[in-house]
Order: structure tokens, then C-alpha cells, then sequence
């Protein structure tokens, strides 16, 4: 990028140092440690259960995937965390700046422009980055300490394809959260935007997605096997239309290997199949459409806000 | 002798009379032998004695009957008296008649009288013509009668060993049992040693019927037969075939011999497997996979008609090259291909295909666990559209970057 992306190292640093020193950061840290540990530690007491009975064949995954007693797992609490704490760090991005009137001064200084906007995304992808990995190593760690047993390679692969389908899922709302505090001056206003299209995506899409199939292909008594089945591509494409679908698909498939398909299947698709497991690459295969579309999605947000902001007219407030 | 004139004539009457009863006396003289002679001739007429069969040929060891006919035409009724005028050496000739040694016989005038002659053979007399002349004598008459007896070996009939079931069925490793009967046709005992000429590695075994023993030999009366087993156990790794096998039972006098036949159907063992054992494959949906097979034929009978079939999933295809064997020989193995292509929509994982060998008599399979792989072709395509985004990003920052 040579002397395009003048400043951006110093906005980078800048915006990475607010992040780090900022109380909501903090609270953000130990709220994701409290309940990934807690649920993986309540995990791992349920493993040594289970490797008693079932033998130890991934048994590591199952750190993150098994929900020990009372405590969600630790997917699908990160699942839930994770849009949260994108937003969290991203809500206030440019609109807070502005309000308190920095943005102009910021502008002011020998940079260019995009460095403001690249340097707070690429300071929030670190930022998650790194609680994430230090995260990941210290459920590992812990799992290490209780069950007894270290990963295997593959394991290993696969918990390191989880961390980073969940950068990419929170740094995809953090840039949505981005553009929304580019769209709205309010900072409660983006958070609150933030919120109802995270709630929206989360959890009233899949309901939508579930009446509109129901009235596409409705299933009563002569439901054909073939309506059923549409009924459920119908459910399950729209549902996909959200990320955090998109993110509970790939997370499961990728830590649990005996995921071998994600849509309906009929039941001569399983005639003949062996019980198995899937080899990493024809799991990471089998999400990679996922993959792709998370990414997409994550960039296309990106270069909206990007523009958007480029764009837009700042006057010193 | 003149003063008796009378007594001239009276002596010319005598002289005639003498001379008279000379030439009578010569004619007599003469005539005498002559007429013995008639008497002879005409005895031949009156006593006969014969038989229909007058040759016949025997063999050494017989005895045999003639029946004899005594014909009495002229004479008065009397007693004949019968005998053996001239008989080999050894030989032992005698007159039978109900059952009774007989020597005379009463034959009414012209009637006639059966007796028969029976004549016993030494089995040591060897090979020739012979004869026999036995007499009929009446009080003045009698007659004789000359019988021709030709002894030959020849006819002596042979020994006999005849198998009730000459040939049997049956797989490889079976034991084959047979029926055979041994008689002995000759006149005297005879020990028969048995054997049989069998390829390596074949068991013979012979054994009187309903008993266990083993036999080597065996002796037998004349005209006698014994029902022998022969149990004949082919070796393990037999060939299919058919197989002839002679027995013989040897006696010093003859060999006799018959031949046995078994067939082997063979033992059916086929076996389907890869070359390297390994039973797993790999494939992609929709993605026809080939597959190296070996087929074994592991028993002793060559198979015929190995077809190929398998079980897959549903939507599934395995198609076989060749899709059959005509002949798979003994022994021996065939490469073979197998086809596995997934249905297009399968999903990633692991199937069972099962594919089988099978002939009428046997078959093999194997269960194939195939893997199917989802195609990578998407997977670039994602790769691609994130490129393309990259690039539209790129595109972006150059166009609203220099503010």
C-alpha cells in the first residue's frame, strides 16, 4: 500500500492501546474468560465421564462442544457472546469520535483518511484476535489439566479453524458496527441498531424462515416426503441468510468430525453409510461455502463503511 | 459081393447116398465159416449200442455224461452186460442209471434201454483227443461203442471281477466306494491277490463286503463269488477329473481285472479380493472410481460363469470389467476391475459397497468401504470469490484512498 496508508500504523497502535486501556474492554475480557472457562471447566468434568464409557476419540474437541451440567457449552456461549462483543468494540467507532469532537482533530493530522477508518477495523480484529487465541489456549490448557489426554494434530487443526471462524465472525460485526456508527450520529442509536439486527439475525430470522416454509410447503398429514423436504431447504436457506447460522453450521462441523452433512437428507442418501468420521479436509470442504460467505459478507460490510466514509462531509465540531 | 445082386443095387443106393451126404458134409465144410460170418453181421443188427453225441469237448476237471442207448432188435430178451473197454490213464469212466453205478442191464427184445456214461476228467490232462470205448455184450452177441472226447484249456471260462457301479461322482477329498464281485469259474480253489494301479498319492483299499478288514488277498472255491469294497480315497488336493483306476485279482492260473472310474467333481472355493488386501477406497461424488480386484480360484474344479454383482447405495453404479469370467481355472486368479461411482448428491463419509464373486456352485465377497470426498471444485470457486472481493477492496481503497 506504500505511502497510501500513511498514519495507519500510528492509528493502528492508537486505536489498539484506547481498546486495551478502555474500562469496556475489561469487562468484555472477563466476561468471555468467566464463561468460556466456567463452561469449559464444567465440560471437561463431563468428559471424564464420557472417555470412560465411549473411549477418547476426539475427546478433546469435546472440550468445546459438550455442555457438562448446568452450563452451556463453550460454542454456543462464544456463539452468543460473540456478535455481542463485535458490536461492543465497534458501536461507537467514528460516531463517538465525532461527539466528542476528536474526529476533526484526528483528520486534521498529516494522515490519510482511510488510515481512521482502517486502523479502528484492523485494531478491532486484533484486539478480538488475540482474546480469542489466548482464550483458546487457556480452555486447552485447562483441558489438558483435567482430562489428562493433549490434542492431537488434527484436534489441534481443528480448534485453530474454530478460533479463526470466530475472529472472522466477530470482526464481522464489528464491522457492521462500524457502519452503523457511521450511519447514526447517536451512539446509542448504532448500539441499539446493533442490537436489534443481531437479535433480528440470531434469532427472529430463523422463526421468519420457519413460517415462510411452513406456508410455502406446508406439512400436514398428506405432506409428501418431498415437501417435507423442501419445507426444510426452504427453513434452512433462509435461515442461512444469517451469519450467525452460517457460524453454528461451521463451528459444529468443524468440531465434531462426525458431522458428515448440514441440509435434510433423505434416508437413501444414508443407505450404506458407515457411521464416521470425517477426515479435516472433507470437514473444512463441507464448510467452506460458510467460510466464503462469512468472509463476503465481512468485506462487503467493510467497503460499505469504507465509502461511506470516505464519502462523507467532516466539519470540525 | 456078386452073388448079392440086391445087394449091388443095394450098395450102389448107399454110395449115392454117402457121396450125397459127402458133398453135404463139404458144402457144409465149406460153408461153415461163411456162414459164421452171416451170424455176425447179423448179431450187429441185433444189439447197438450208441449215443447222439458221440464227440463233444470237455475241459480238464469236467465230468461228463453220455447218455448211451442199448438196442436190443433180434435177440430174446436178456441181460447185457456193459463195460469200459479202453479209457486214458487216470480217466474213471462208469455207467449210471437212476442214480446207481451200473455194470448189466436187462433189455427186452426189440425194445431198448437207456443208461448214461459218465466219464471223469483229471484236470491235470492236458490238451489232446482222447478216447473212450465202452462195450455192450449179450450172450452172443455185443458191441462197442467209440466216444471222442477233445480236451481244451480254452474252455475253461475265466474268473470273473465285475464292479456293480463301475464309475462314481464325487467332490474332492471324498472317498469313493465300489461294489465289485469276484467269481471264480474254474474248477479247483483259487487264491486271487488284489491290487489296483492308482496315481500318487491315492489310497486303495480292499475289503470283503460287510466287514472291516483290510484284504490283500483272498481265496475263493470253485464257482464261488465274494463281493469285495474297494474304497479308493483320492489325495487331498485332487484336480477335478475323471479318473480310471485297474484293479486286478491275480491268480496264479489267470489275472483278472476291471477298471474303476472316478470322477472328481472338485471342491468350489472362489475368493474376491484386492491386490493388497487393503478395503477401503476413495472417491469423489459423482466421480467414477476404478478399482483393482483379484479373484481366486482356491478349490480344485475350474469355475465356470463368474459373474460380478455388488450391492451400493442407492443411486449408486459399479460396473465390472470383464463383467464376467467364463472359466476361472484351478488355481489360478484374474485381475478385474470394478467401477464405483457415488450418486452425485452423496454425502461426504464413509458407504459400504459390497461386491461379489459368485459361480452356481460358490461365492465370495468383500465389503469395500468407500470414503466419498466432496468435490474441491467448489471450494475454488469460494476461493475465487474472495479474491474477487480482495480485489474490489483493493479497487475501492485506490479510488476513495487519496483523501
Amino acid at each position: 500500500m506504500g505511502m497510501g496508508q500513511t498514519g495507519l500504523g500510528v492509528l493502528y497502535r492508537k486505536e489498539l492501546a484506547d481498546h486495551i486501556k478502555s474500562k469496556r474492554f475489561v469487562i468484555i475480557l472477563l466476561l468471555v474468560a468467566v464463561t468460556g472457562l466456567g463452561s469449559a471447566y464444567s465440560a471437561a468434568q463431563g468428559i471424564q465421564q464420557a472417555i470412560a464409557q465411549e473411549g477418547n476419540k476426539f475427546v478433546f474437541l469435546r472440550l468445546f462442544t459438550s455442555s457438562g451440567g448446568s452450563l452451556p457449552s463453550f460454542l454456543s456461549f462464544i456463539s452468543f457472546l460473540g456478535p455481542l462483543i463485535g458490536l461492543a468494540l465497534g458501536f461507537d467507532g467514528i460516531n463517538g469520535e465525532r461527539s466528542r469532537g476528536t474526529l476533526s482533530r484526528l483528520l486534521a493530522q498529516p494522515i490519510h483518511r482511510d488510515a481512521v477508518v482502517n486502523g479502528k477495523f484492523l485494531a478491532g480484529i486484533t484486539v478480538l484476535a488475540v482474546m480469542l487465541i489466548s482464550l483458546g489456549l487457556a480452555v486447552g490448557g485447562l483441558g489438558i489439566i483435567m482430562i489428562g489426554i493433549p490434542p492431537t494434530f488434527e484436534e489441534l487443526m481443528r480448534i485453530l479453524i474454530f478460533i479463526f471462524f470466530t475472529i472472522v465472525y466477530m470482526s464481522l460485526w464489528l464491522a457492521i458496527s462500524l457502519l452503523f456508527s457511521l450511519l447514526f450520529r447517536q451512539t446509542a442509536t448504532s448500539a441499539l441498531a446493533g442490537i436489534a439486527l443481531w437479535l433480528f439475525l440470531a434469532v427472529f430470522l430463523s422463526l421468519l424462515a420457519g413460517l415462510v416454509a411452513d406456508g410455502l410447503f406446508p406439512i400436514n398429514d398428506q405432506a409428501s416426503i418431498s415437501t417435507a423436504m423442501y419445507n426444510q431447504q426452504v427453513r434452512q436457506n433462509l435461515s442461512r441468510l444469517s451469519p450467525t447460522q452460517l457460524y453454528d453450521e461451521a463451528t459444529v462441523t468443524i468440531l465434531n468430525p462426525g458431522v458428515r452433512t448440514l441440509g435434510p437428507i433423505l434416508p437413501s442418501q444414508l443407505e450404506g453409510a458407515i457411521p464416521g468420521i470425517l477426515p479435516l479436509g472433507q470437514s473444512l470442504l463441507l464448510i467452506w461455502p460458510h467460510l466464503t460467505g462469512l468472509i463476503a459478507i465481512n468485506m462487503i460490510c467493510f467497503t460499505i463503511a469504507y465509502i461511506y466514509f470516505m464519502k462523507q462531509e467532516i466539519r470540525a465540531g | 459081393m456078386r452073388t448079392r445082386i440086391s445087394s449091388k443095387y443095394c450098395s450102389k443106393k448107399i454110395l449115392l447116398s454117402f457121396t450125397l451126404t459127402f458133398l453135404i458134409l463139404i458144402f457144409q465144410a465149406v460153408s461153415v465159416p461163411f456162414s459164421t460170418e452171416m451170424n455176425a453181421v447179423q448179431a450187429q443188427d441185433v444189439l447197438t449200442i450208441s449215443t447222439p453225441y458221440s464227440g463233444i469237448t470237455v475241459k480238464a476237471g469236467e465230468t461228463v455224461e453220455f447218455p448211451l442207448d442199448i438196442e436190443n432188435s433180434g435177440m430174446s430178451s436178456q441181460n447185457i452186460n456193459l463195460s469200459v473197454k479202453s479209457i486214458p490213464e487216470g480217466w474213471e469212466g462208469s455207467f449210471e442209471g437212476r442214480g446207481k453205478k451200473v455194470h448189466q442191464i436187462f433189455v427186452k427184445n426189440k425194445n431198448s434201454q437207456s443208461v448214461d456214461l459218465k466219464i471223469q476228467i483229471p484236470s491235470e490232462t492236458p490238451e489232446g483227443n482222447y478216447q473212450v470205448i465202452v462195450a455192450a455184450s449179450g450172450k452172443s452177441v455185443s458191441d462197442t461203442l467209440t466216444l471222442d472226447l477233445k480236451v481244451k484249456k480254452e474252455t475253461e471260462s475265466q474268473g470273473k471281477l465285475i464292479a456293480q457301479y463301475p464309475e462314481l461322482q464325487g467332490a474332492g477329498g471324498a472317498s469313493f466306494k465300489f461294489r465289485v464281485d469276484l467269481t471264480n469259474n474254474r474248477s479247483k480253489d483259487q487264491s486271487y491277490s488284489l491290487g489296483a494301479k492308482v496315481p500318487r498319492g491315492w489310497e486303495v483299499s480292499f475289503s470283503p463286503s460287510y466287514e472291516n478288514k483290510k484284504i490283500a488277498s483272498i481265496s475263493l472255491e470253485p464257482d464261488k463269488s465274494q463281493g469285495l469294497d474297494v474304497e479308493i480315497r483320492p489325495p487331498e488336493q485332487v484336480k477335478a477329473g475323471k479318473y480310471t483306476i485297474p484293479i486286478t485279482a491275480v491268480s496264479p492260473n489267470e489275472q483278472l481285472s476291471t477298471e474303476l472310474k472316478v470322477v472328481i467333481t472338485g471342491t468350489y472355493d472362489i475368493n474376491l479380493t484386492t491386490p493388497t488386501g487393503r478395503l477401503n477406497v476413495e472417491s469423489y461424488a459423482g466421480k467414477e472410481k476404478v478399482t483393482t480386484l483379484i479373484v481366486e480360484n482356491n478349490g480344485s474344479a475350474d469355475l465356470k460363469d463368474v459373474k460380478f454383482s455388488s450391492w451400493e447405495p442407492t443411486n449408486w453404479s459399479v460396473t465390472f470389467e470383464p463383467e464376467q469370467l467364463d472359466v476361472l481355472p484351478a488355481g489360478e486368479s484374474k485381475e478385474i476391475k470394478a467401477y464405483i461411482k457415488p450418486d452425485n448428491k452423496a454425502i461426504a463419509g464413509d458407504y459400504v459397497v459390497k461386491l461379489t464373486a459368485s459361480t452356481p456352485e460358490t461365492s465370495s465377497d468383500i465389503e469395500l468401504r468407500t470414503m466419498v470426498k466432496t468435490s474441491t471444485v467448489w471450494g475454488i470457486v469460494g476461493i475465487l470469490i474472495i479474491v474477487l472481493l480482495i480485489a474490489g477492496l483493493s479497487w475501492t481503497f485506490k479510488k476513495y484512498g487519496r483523501r
